[in-house]
């Protein structure tokens, strides 16, 4: 076991490495002079010059692209072009809107979506399955914006129950927190809770025609005992693969609901950075983003062998 | 045997019992039997008899969505199964009646501890605490001879082998004393060897507790080995049932004696004069698997070193249990897996020396026919379309195709009109007959038959056995027939292998290892085969009837 976690934790580090160079990469992929894109249009030779050398842009690339990640991985991101911030303060200015709405999405999705899909299959065939699973598809087919918008006007304009738009941290009021996060993360979880919970629905269906399902019957155990001791660990692989999956696909969904709650968080960063050609910011950003995809995959990866001990690659 | 056993407390009484599908079909008819306490009637039956479903419907662990049980009852000591409610049938699985099943390889949950699955069986039926139930899975994994219960207690299934996975589901089916085992095929996923110690096990511990036994099996030779009483069933109505010993030697009715007569016998035919040239020569050909990665690396040679010869016309057999290398060695061969080393001659060419396109045509001289012919077709292509693929790779005009197509299928025994049906439409036999048509579609010089009747019921097996004695005469086509059954080891093979460990211990003539074997291991599989001295063809009386 934790060889395997070793071992995966190693096999990140080429797929950083390949990250790394593809970010640092940007700036020169990108049509034009770097320097003429980070001083600007107008800017004299001189000028020009003089940046080159300030930002060793006049050295060989590899001596560029080692000095960058030396500079990264001490946790220096660039200086912002737009704000002459630190690209690191601003990232980290929004990060905590954008963590806390996602990893609430994610409970929340898991939340609901397990249960009905363990209902539904519960009651396969019958109304109750037909019925979680109709939600799940309309949930499934409406897109974001909508969704945000209808619940925005009925549950903050009509009913006022929660706020328009605006966000508060948990560490200032986790009431308020909670407040301002919910619509939001009931809005993004809704495709996921379609996704995962006719993912366990139908993962669960096929343990059901298992022979351990049939032994387990005749130890006399009872249908509830079946689904949940028996079936639901053996579907557990295939959830943890959509639900990891779903993760990695809500950092994208993010920068749309950020926009339609107006929270500031990285979704609306990423926007800002790109509309403003913020190339040092849109680096930090995709290096961040990355880097959470990865780490999203590789706690996929362990919690396979956590939930089937015969996975140990 | 019976005057005793029938003063003895019937302990599971079926009464005119009929399973249907909802749309009415009935798939068992009315069937009566009765089995008494520490006796064991044994049911058999070809594939699609109903055995199965009449020992699912006693547990009543029938899919409702499918099959439900529509008339006749089902009593177990005296309490009606069909129309107890799902909580009482619930106190009643394990406690009164147990099960024990075919597949010891997926019987158990994957993802639990075993000794954690066997404890539950306590933890349903509320028996002790957590350390007492520990203590009575333990000496319960004693009784089935575990070795090493405390290792076992702590193991995942697929660290155990298929023998010590039954011996658990049997710990598991017996730990509360039930008064009814039924035990569906639970041998027929096991080497010889394998199943001659369970069934031992199951009789002593029968003998021990008193338990009745209700035991689904299609082998004739366990049927002789284990039955005090035997009901033959076909097509879901009961054929007839009587004493063991009658129903081996004097059934009463045609059906039985026709199933009884295509056992193969042990006796091995008459070796033949081989004159035909060698078409394939293998020499020192051996398999390693590599697996883990660092630091847990290991290996595992699938297959020692190993040279054979197969000469025109002949057919040779590798047999073995289970792990011995056999199927590796035809994989290898047919280049379906690489080997690790070795060298494959056809006809006197070597084929490592090919070119790699020169290669893939030489594919046409060697072809497979596989294990399970339910699985090894394309179920969305047309029989047609399976026959022919082999010869489009080839290049054949397709109105060389087509007329190939036509006497290929008349050649394996069916009709020329079946071509324009798909898998699906067809019984296990005709689908292994198809399978067989493909392989023989390129004119191989060698077919490779991967226990290609293993999976078939005697009536077909013999059969196939016979079509394929039949193409070797008028072909001349060479077989490497795979198998781990003696019996038609013994009916088919002129020459055979025996291998253990990836290794061959022992070659020679079919006649001579048979009947004379040189080696322990080879005593030690004929040994165990069941009913080993039992020539079922010899021993039963009267003729079949030609009609039918």
């Amino acid at each position: 076991m934790i060889f395997y976690i070793l071992r995966r934790i190693v096999a990140t580090i080429p797929v950083m490495g390949v990250v790394a160079l593809l970010v640092f990469s940007l700036l020169y992929l990108a049509p034009g002079d770097p320097a003429v894109i980070i001083a600007g249009e107008s800017a004299s030779t001189e000028q020009l010059e003089k940046m080159r050398k300030d930002m060793g842009l006049d050295q060989p690339l590899p001596v560029q692209f080692a000095k960058w990640i030396g500079k990264v991985a001490s946790g220096d991101l660039g200086t912002s072009l737009h704000s002459g911030k630190k690209v690191s303060e601003m990232i980290g200015a929004r990060v905590g809107p954008t963590l806390s709405l996602a990893t609430v999405t994610i409970l929340l999705s898991l939340i609901l979506a397990i249960p009905m899909g363990i209902f539904a299959a519960w009651a396969r065939g019958r109304w109750l399955d037909k019925s979680l699973m109709s939600i799940a598809v309309l949930g499934f087919s409406t897109p974001v914006f909508v969704v945000g918008y209808v619940l925005i006007f009925l549950f903050s304009v009509k009913a006022g129950w929660f706020p328009v738009q605006g966000f508060t941290p948990i560490s200032e009021n986790p009431l308020r927190f909670l407040r301002t996060v919910t619509l939001p993360a009931f809005t993004l979880s809704l495709a996921y809770v379609a996704l995962v919970s006719r993912i366990t629905r139908s993962s669960l269906l096929e343990m059901l025609g298992e022979d351990f399902i049939r032994t387990a019957r005749a130890k006399g155990a009872s249908e509830r005992r079946v689904l949940l001791r028996h079936a639901l660990r053996n579907a557990a692989v295939p959830i943890l693969t959509v639900a990891g999956s779903a993760a990695a696909f809500l950092i994208g969904g993010v920068v749309v609901t950020e926009s339609v709650f107006n929270l500031p968080g990285m979704g609306r960063l990423v926007v800002e950075s790109v509309l403003a050609r913020d190339y040092p910011l849109i680096q930090g950003l995709i290096l961040l983003l990355s880097l959470v995809y990865i780490g999203i995959n590789l706690l996929t990866d362990i919690l396979y062998s956590v939930f089937d001990p015969r996975i140990r690659y | 045997m019976t005057n005793e056993a029938n003063q003895r407390e019937i302990v599971l009484q079926v009464d005119g019992l009929t399973v249907s599908l909802h749309s009415g079909r009935e798939i068992v008819s009315d069937i009566s039997f009765n089995v008494h306490a520490g006796e064991t009637l044994c049911i058999v039956g070809e594939s699609g008899s109903g055995k199965s479903v009449t020992s699912f419907a006693v547990m009543q662990l029938l899919d409702p969505a499918a099959l439900r049980p529509t008339a006749g009852s089902i009593r177990l000591e005296g309490v009606d199964l069909l129309k107890a409610s799902s909580q009482e049938l619930r106190r009643l699985r394990a406690a009164r009646m147990s099960m024990i099943f075919q597949e010891p390889m997926t019987a158990l949950n994957p993802v639990e501890r075993i000794g954690k699955q066997v404890m539950e069986v306590l933890e349903i039926h509320r028996e002790g605490d957590h350390a007492g139930r520990r203590a009575r899975v333990l000496e319960m994994f004693q009784m089935v001879k575990l070795p090493d219960p405390e290792r076992v207690f702590n193991a995942y299934p697929h660290e155990l082998s298929g023998g010590q996975r039954q011996r658990v589901v049997i710990a598991m089916a017996l730990i509360l004393r039930p008064r009814l085992l039924i035990a569906d095929e639970p041998t027929t996923a096991l080497d010889v060897t394998t199943q001659a110690q369970i069934l031992r096990l199951i009789s002593e511990l029968q003998q021990e507790m008193g338990t009745a036994v209700l035991f689904i099996t299609h082998d004739f030779g366990v049927v002789h080995d284990i039955a005090d009483r035997i009901l033959v069933m076909n097509k879901g109505r009961v054929v007839e049932q009587g004493k063991s010993s009658d129903i081996l030697t004097s059934p009463t009715a045609d059906y039985t004696r026709r199933l009884i007569c295509a056992v193969p016998s042990l006796v091995p035919v008459p070796s033949r004069q081989l004159t035909g040239e060698g078409v394939l020569e293998v020499e020192g050909m051996a398999k390693r698997y590599v697996m883990g990665s660092f630091p847990r690396k290991r290996h595992f040679d699938a297959l020692h070193p190993t040279d054979l010869l197969l000469r025109e016309g002949e057919i040779l057999g590798v047999v073995g249990e289970s792990g011995s290398g056999k199927t590796t060695l035809a994989r290898c061969i047919a280049r379906l897996v690489p080997a690790s080393a070795g060298v494959v001659r056809l006809k006197g060419a070597s084929v490592e020396e090919l070119s790699s396109a020169e290669k893939r045509r030489s594919r046409k001289h060697v072809q497979i026919v596989f294990q399970d012919p339910y699985r090894s077709m394309n179920s969305r292509l047309k029989l047609r379309d399976i026959i022919a693929e082999g010869m489009v790779n080839f290049d054949f005009a397709p109105a060389e195709i087509e007329r190939r197509c036509n006497e290929l299928v008349q050649a394996v025994g069916l009709q020329p009109a079946m071509l324009d049906r798909y898998p699906h439409q067809l019984s296990g036999g005709q689908r292994q007959r198809i399978c067989i048509a493909r392989a023989l579609a390129l004119e191989p010089s060698v077919l490779i038959c991967d226990e290609a009747v293993s999976a078939l019921d005697v009536s077909v097996q013999e059969q196939v056995i016979k079509l394929l004695l039949d193409l070797r005469d008028r072909l001349g086509v060479a077989i490497l027939f795979i198998t781990h059954d003696l019996r038609v080891a013994a009916q088919l093979c002129d020459n055979v292998i025996v291998m253990r460990n990836g290794r061959v211990v022992e070659a020679g003539s079919a006649a001579d290892i048979l009947t004379h074997p040189r080696d322990e291991y080879t005593r030690y599989l004929i040994d165990a085969v069941p009913a080993r001295e039992w020539n079922f063809r010899e021993r039963v009386s009267g003729t079949i009837a030609t009609t039918g």
